[in-house]
Formats: structure tokens, sequence, C-alpha cells
């Protein structure tokens, strides 16, 4: 597989932003041709500052970008954005008002330089694409008569009808209503894999990033912290911080215990202390553990097993009480209260507790995720 | 309460207008409209349509204002983009001194500017002479153009910087991220989408520029340059004979048209389409150019706009009230240095009594003209009436109408109704505020429109009847634009000058108009001394309005 984006050492900071830290510390990543690369994290964590880098709408103080073979970015040049082969799609939306949707679809088109494209070839293209996003019959309207979700359509055409090297999108669905949201993202993913182009997306949603994604590069405060497939960031998330942030946890504080042998999996098992009583877990990480050093084990609400009866033969099973049900249709958010803990639990519906009932929690020791600290 | 708002707006719009119409249709022997043996004549209307001076006269309006205009506008967008969109040293200061000119009454511009450059005795004048053997003469029509745009540029700038300021950038990104090089930028996306805004500034700037009497009172009467406006006033105002108002108001029709004509063909092309509605969003602040090596050379080249158009006219004013009469400025004249001026223009009742008019005029009209403002504003805002649409229009009317032609369309109705307010004080304030409810209204329309209309039924569910809803909800949530706008008013009517002449009499003298009174008698220190004053009130009450409120750009 060949590279389509490259940075190396992106870093930058505001020139408004004083003595404040740099919006990018030091971001390096690869994404591969044709991948759906998602950069993930909350408000002001420089994803969208490193997007706009790649775009060239923010000339980074230094670093290095490269698309496909071509430098865009680095110490001695500085490729403008019109001259970068990207698409681009905003948050909101940023159709322009005074074209019809024809015309905001065919600027693209008209604003290539090196080869003009004869007015029908323009016309074919952008009927294509209009096709494509199911919006063909809106073609003569105006962009301010459509809808939200529309003129996000319309501004996803918009970036693709010159089929760009690459795609950048910037919280494209975060302007969007709950249920068109989850409408575009199935459509998104649907084009994205249809025409096979890089595509570089920014977000602070979890399941926007998990669903879409072929890569996530979690970021905090202007670095990245993790950077893996959806499901490794889920399981093995490398901190609590990336834990919470691609799905519900609990997170239990405790000390080593005692130190397993490595098995055949590469697993070591650590039982903890923790104020639920000793937790069994199976480590895949290559950190050092000591006896007495502190820690954090982070489980999945979904994950944790609810019984009536105990099962003494099985390992990590907790006495606990039901304080809350939550009944959301598809299942069930129980608080259960185990000791001084209160864990976030989510069974399928069949299992059936009521407020005050007893429950015994079994907490499957592969499920367990430990941090330091 | 919306009978009582549309009843006052169709006494103060529709009446005088009903009156300047037939004044140019009906006659009698001495030459008033509608009074005692009147009779139908078309002699007004032959007499202006068909003379080939009337097409003279036009032909000059339209040069002055269309020059004035381009002139205007050609600065104003340049200071626009250079403190709006590129990183220009000191951009907070040039903006304050862009705008600061607004306290300058244009008649005093155009005083000061004679003082600069009339060909005799001009300072630039002159300097020019000294130096290149060249004059040039502010009595002539690029003078009067020169001098007018300089005048307009204050309000042109706030305009368009306004609208340039909350333009979203992301939609230049969106055009970068599409393969727009810059300048494509500027021409498919950026103007574009500032054409309404600009279209809609343009069309009252043209109304502004046609309607002032200043500069071509001062500037073209001494070369008999005559535009429509000085031709109405000077019909109605001849400085020897009798005034022919019927002439006068049909002059007043005819340039009414020509007020008219633009702005329903910009209400054609723009106004009800709504296909500029805004877009909703989050909005980015667009980029700002590095201007590079260019930095420091545009930045001087802004301060001596600044200089020549805002420091040099004050700077004759003093001198020139400082001269026991005016000769330019030489060390003959500065060892003449006295003042006289100061200390015996307050001679005689009329300067102290102007002062106290002006204040007076000031006051009452912006208070009146706000509070019917906020009335009307709230019936278009709220009423579901289908007849909305008369109240909005009648509302919108006297921003077409020029001052000039309201001027005497409310002389020729006092002359008319038994009213004792002809040749008072009064008679000015009726004038004025129909000349300012579009503003006001305007104003308040965005201030109450804004104001969500379940605070008012949340009080109304509490128990508060209108009455109370007004006073203790509606004007405290919308008492910052009211404020704002009494200020805006107040400004206009203390530099008005073209109200106060068109209805002067002794007994209504007011700073503008006296001013004015001076200068024609050939009194330019006196002039001088009270324009020094005029500015000094009205730099204060502007200095209040920026620094109280940023909301200022909205006009």
């Amino acid at each position: 597989m060949t590279t389509a984006i490259e940075v190396r050492n992106l870093h930058h900071r505001y020139a408004s932003a004083g003595d404040h830290p740099p919006a990018v510390g030091d971001v390096s990543f690869d994404v591969e041709e044709n991948q759906f690369f998602t950069l993930l994290g909350p408000s002001g964590c420089g994803k969208t500052t490193t997007l706009r880098c790649i775009a060239g709408l923010e000339k980074p103080d230094g670093g290095q970008i490269k698309l496909r073979d071509v430098v865009v970015v680095s110490p001695r040049a500085f490729v403008p954005t019109h001259r970068r082969d990207i698409g681009m799609v905003f948050q909101d939306y940023a159709v322009w008002p005074h074209m019809t949707v024809f015309e905001n679809v065919a600027f693209p088109l008209r604003m290539q330089s090196r080869r003009r494209l004869r007015t029908g070839a323009i016309r074919d293209k952008v009927m294509a694409m209009l096709e494509l996003i199911g919006m063909a019959q809106f073609e003569k309207r105006r962009a301010t008569q459509l809808s939200g979700g529309q003129q996000q359509r319309l501004s996803l055409a918009r970036a693709l009808v010159r089929e760009p090297e690459v795609l950048l999108l910037d919280e494209p669905l975060s302007s969007l209503d709950a249920r068109l949201r989850a409408q575009m993202r199935t459509e998104l993913r649907r084009i994205q894999r249809r025409l096979k182009v890089t595509t570089v997306f920014v977000t602070h949603d979890q399941i926007e990033a998990l669903s879409l994604s072929n890569e996530i590069a979690v970021m905090q405060d202007g670095n990245i912290v993790q950077q893996g497939r959806p499901r490794d960031l889920y399981f093995r998330p490398r901190s609590e911080f990336v834990g919470n942030l691609v799905g519900a946890a609990n997170v239990i504080a405790g000390a080593i215990d005692s130190v397993g042998d490595v098995n055949e999996n590469g697993e070591r098992r650590l039982k903890i202390q923790t104020e639920m009583g000793i937790l069994v877990c199976d480590d895949t990480s290559d950190q050092v553990w000591t006896t007495g050093a502190s820690c954090s084990v982070l489980i999945r609400p979904e994950s944790i097993l609810m019984h009536h009866s105990d099962t003494a033969d099985r390992e990590n099973v907790f006495a606990g009480r039901v304080d809350l049900g939550l009944f959301i249709g598809e299942s069930v958010e129980h608080e259960v209260a185990v000791g001084p803990i209160e864990l976030k639990v989510k069974v399928p519906t069949s299992v059936r507790f009521r407020r005050e009932d007893k429950a015994y929690i079994e907490i499957p020791s592969a499920n367990c995720v430990v941090f330091e600290g | 309460m919306a009978i009582i708002a549309v009843g006052i707006l169709a006494y103060l719009v529709a009446g005088p207008l009903f009156i300047l119409l037939t004044s140019a249709v009906r006659k009698n022997d001495f030459g008033l409209p509608l009074s005692e043996g009147s009779y139908w004549t078309m002699e007004n209307v032959r007499t202006v349509f068909l003379s080939s001076e009337t097409y003279r006269v036009l032909g000059s309006t339209l040069i002055f204002a269309l020059g004035s205009l381009l002139l205007a506008f050609v600065i104003s967008l340049s200071f626009a983009w250079l403190i709006e969109r590129t990183n220009i040293p000191f951009r907070n200061w040039l903006f304050v001194l862009v705008v600061a000119p607004s306290g300058i009454p244009l008649l005093i511009t155009a005083i000061s500017w004679s003082l600069l450059l009339n060909p005799t005795n001009g300072v630039i004048n002159q300097v020019l002479e000294g130096t290149l053997h060249i004059t040039f003469n502010a009595y002539s029509l690029p003078g009067m153009i020169l001098v007018q745009a300089f005048g307009m540029v204050p309000l042109t700038f706030l305009l368009v910087t306004g609208s340039l300021r909350s333009m979203n950038g992301v939609l230049e990104d969106a055009a970068e991220t599409s393969g727009a090089s810059r300048l494509r930028i500027i021409r498919r996306i950026t103007l574009p989408l500032l054409t309404p805004a600009l279209l809609g500034a343009l069309i009252y700037e043209f109304v502004n520029s046609v309607e002032s009497v200043d500069v071509p009172l001062v500037l073209g009467l001494p070369s008999k340059i005559p535009v429509l406006s000085t031709t109405i006033y000077n019909n109605a105002h001849p400085p020897d004979g009798l005034p022919d108002y019927g002439l006068s108001g049909t002059y007043g029709f005819f340039l009414l048209l020509l007020a008219l004509g633009p702005l329903i063909a910009y209400d054609r092309a723009i106004g009800s389409s709504g296909k500029y509605a805004t877009m909703t969003g989050r909005v980015r602040r667009p980029k700002r150019v590095d201007l590079g090596r260019w930095r420091v050379p545009l930045f001087i080249v802004a301060m001596g706009y600044v200089v020549v158009s805002f420091i040099l006219p004050l700077l004759i004013l003093i001198w020139a009230s400082l001269q026991p009469y005016y000769s330019g400025v030489s060390m003959a004249a500065l060892k003449r240095t006295t003042l006289h001026g100061w200390t015996t223009v307050w001679g005689g009742a009329s300067v102290p009594l102007a002062i106290k008019n002006t204040l007076l005029l000031g006051v009452v009209v912006s208070i009146l003209t706000m509070c019917l403002s906020v009335l009307i504003a709230w019936v278009i805002v709220r009423a579901r009436s289908r007849f909305v649409w008369i109240l909005d229009l009648l509302a919108f009317m006297p921003h077409a109408i020029p001052g000039v032609v309201i001027g005497l369309s409310v002389l020729l109705l006092y002359l008319l109704v038994p009213l004792p307010i002809y040749g008072s004080i009064w008679i000015i304030v009726i004038a004025q505020v129909t000349l300012y409810v579009s503003l006001g209204t305007r104003l308040m329309g965005a201030a109450i429109a804004q104001l969500q209309v379940v605070m008012e039924e949340a009080a109304a569910a509490s128990g508060a009847p209108m009455r109370r809803i007004w006073f203790r909800v509606i004007f405290p949530l919308i008492r910052p634009s009211f404020v704002n706008g009494a200020l805006l008013v107040l400004m206009a009517s203390m530099q008005n000058l073209t109200l106060p002449l068109m209805l002067s009499s002794p007994g209504n003298v007011v700073l503008s108009s006296l001013i004015w009174d001076r200068w024609d008698y050939g009194l330019p220190d006196q002039a001088a001394v009270l324009s020094v004053v005029m500015v000094a009130i009205t730099v204060t009450f502007a200095a209040v309005l920026r620094g109280g409120s940023g909301k200022s750009d909205v006009v």
C-alpha cells in the first residue's frame, strides 16, 4: 500500500494565543491510500488545526506534510490551498448562498486551470455527482432553499466533484440532528467506499469515529496520544483518557497485589487490590509491573455480567445492590453499588433486575484493561 | 396602538407628499399653491420637464452624485479591506480616524475645503502654485465631488466594513479548497456575497448625495453650478423676489423620481428575492492577508488620507477663526492673529439662540423619533395583520425621499395648514422626525426582531398587563439599541443643514443654518468660530456614541 498523506513533526501555535500552549504540539502520522483516517478528540485538542494545515488554510510553524509525492508543507515550501489536490467539507456546510446547487458543485471544476473542461463535460460530472448524493432534482435550487442535511450533502458533492487525491472532513455531521446524523454517517461510509478516496475525518463523536474509520488517532492537548484500529482503541485503550473518549467506561483505582507469569497468549495475570476486593485481570500490555504500584482498571459496562445468585466457582464475582435501572430499548443500563464503588453495567433486556435487588457482578478478566497510576 | 402608529406616520409622510404633488399642478396668481383662487395648471410641469435647463441641472446633479459616490466607495472599500482583511499596523486607530470625520457636519467640511482649495487664497493652492505653478479650483464639479466624497466616506466605510466583518470566512475557505486562487475568490465569492450590502449602501448614499445642499451651496454656487437640491432651495428661498413654490415643488417631484428609481430597481433585484438570505451556523473570522513589504507604505498612504481628509480641514478652521479676515496662511497673516472673532461672535441674540435651538432640536427630535420608531417597529414585527405592509412601506418612504423634498413638503403643508408652527423650531422638529423615522424604525426593528416573543408572553402569563410589559420587559431589553439610535438621530439632527435651511426664518435659526448664513454673508471668521464650536459639540456626541456601544455600524 502506498502512503497518501504523510505528516511529520507538525507543530503550530496561533499568533493570537499568547502564552497558551500550542494548538498542535508535535504530530506525525501516515494515512494509507483509500483509508478512512480519523482524528478524534475533545474540542481544543488540535484536530481541526491539523486538518486545516493539511488543507493549507493554516500555515504551520513547522513540520512537513506530503500529499502523495508532493511536499506541500516543509521549512522551505508551502503550497497554497488552491494548488493542493484536495476536497473539503466544513462543519457548517459553507455552501455559497449566491449560487444554485449546480453552480456550487460546478465551482471546483471551473477553477481547474490546467485541464479546462468543456461545458458539457462539467455538466456531466456535476450531474453524476448530484445523482450519487441523490440530489439531482434540486439542481436549479438556490443553496439557501435546502435543509441542513441537503446542504451538507451538497457540500460533500462539491468536495468530491474534482476527484481529489484527499478528502478532508471537518466535523461534517455535528451540525445535523441525531436522526439525520445517523443516516448521513451510513451514506458517508458508503460513498467513501465506493469512490475509494483517501479521507481524513475530524470529529469529537466516538460513534462516528468507531463506525467510519479504518484507523483512528486520538488527540489530546495538541498531540496524538494513541493511534490504532477502532477495535484496538475500544478494547485496548492505553490511557483512561482514551478509554473514556471512545465509549462509556468504569474506571476503578487499585494497587498491584501480584504479577503472574506470561502465558502462551502473551498475557499476564495481574491480581489487583481494589475497594471491591481482589480483581483478577489479564494484562496484554508490555508494561513492567511492580507489586504495590498504584494502577487503575477500565471495564466497559457491556462486558460485565449480572447474576441473580452467587456463582462462587467463577473468578471476579462481587456482590452488589442495584441502585438504578434505565431501560433504553435495546438494553438496560444499571448502576450497581459494589461496596463503595458505583459500577455502570449494561445488560440485555432479557436480564431483569429491580431497584434494591441483590446482584452478583461478574467481571471477565479478559475484559479488564490496566493502566499505570 | 397600531392605528395610532399608522395615523401618525400617514400624517407625517403622506400629508406632505400629497401637498407636494398638488402644488406642482395648482397655483394662484401670487404663486402660492392650493390656496384661495388656485387653479389647475401644467405650467410648472412644462417648465421643469421640457426645458433644457432642467436637463443641464440633472446632468450636473448626476455627475456630482455618481462621481462622489464612486470616489467615496473606492476609498471606503480600500480602507475596509485594509482594516478588516490585512495585517496593516495600528488597525484600530485607523478605524477610529476614518470614522472620526462623521462628527463634522458636511457644511463645515465644505467650508473648510473652500478655505483650503479656493483659487485665490486657498492654502493648498498657495503651496501648489509656489511649487508646481498649478491651482485646483474647489468651486468646480471635481472640487464638489472630492469634498462630497470626503464627507460620505465615514458612513460608507461603516456600512461596508460591517458587512465585510460579519461575512463568514468559511465560505472563502471552501472556495480555496475548491482550487480557487485569491483573486478568483474575491471575484467569485467575496464580491458577490457583499453585493447586496454594497448596493444597499450605494443607494443610501446616492439619496444622500442628491439631497444634500451643503457642498453644492458652498462650492457650487460661487461658480454657478446648480444641482437639483440647490435649485429647489433657490426657488423656495430666492435671494430676491417672491418664492415660486409651485416650481420648487415640481423640481422636488423630479428629484423624488430620481431617488426612487434606483431604490425600486434595488428592491426588484435583491430586496424581495431572499436569495442572499444569511446562512446559519458558526462564523469563522476570515484570515488576514499578509501585506509583506507593502505593510508600511500602505499605512503611510492611509495616514496621508486621514491627514488630508480630517486633520487639515480642522486646522484650517481653527486658523480662520483666529484671523480678522481670511487670506490664506502666511507670516503676515500669522502676525494678524487675533481672538477678535471669538469675542465678537457672541454679540447679538442669534448665536445663543442658535445653540439653544440646536440642542433643543437634537434632543426633542431624537426622543420623538425613537419613541415613534419603537411603536412602529413593534407593530411591524409583531402584528399578524395583513395590512402591516402598508405601515412598513410608510415607514420606509422617508428613506427614499430626499431631505430637501421633505423640507419643501413640510414647508408647503404648514404654509396652508393653520397651525401656528410655521417659522418656529417645531416645524423643523416635524420635518426631521419625518426624515429620521425610517432610520429609527430600521434600528428598532432589528432590536425587536431579536427579542423573543416568549419574553412578552411569559410576562403576560405572569399577569402583567400590556403597559407593564412595555415598561418592565420590552423597554429594558431594547434599551441599548434605543439609546444608540437616539444618539445617532441626535447627531444627524444637529448636523443637518438641509431642513433648517429649507424651513428657515429668524426665529428658528440653528447652528448649521447660522454658519451658512455668516459664510454666505461674507464673514468667514465668524463662520469659522461657529464651526469650531459646532465641531466641538458634535465630536463630543460622536465620541459618546462610538464609545457607548459598538453597534453603531447598523446604520
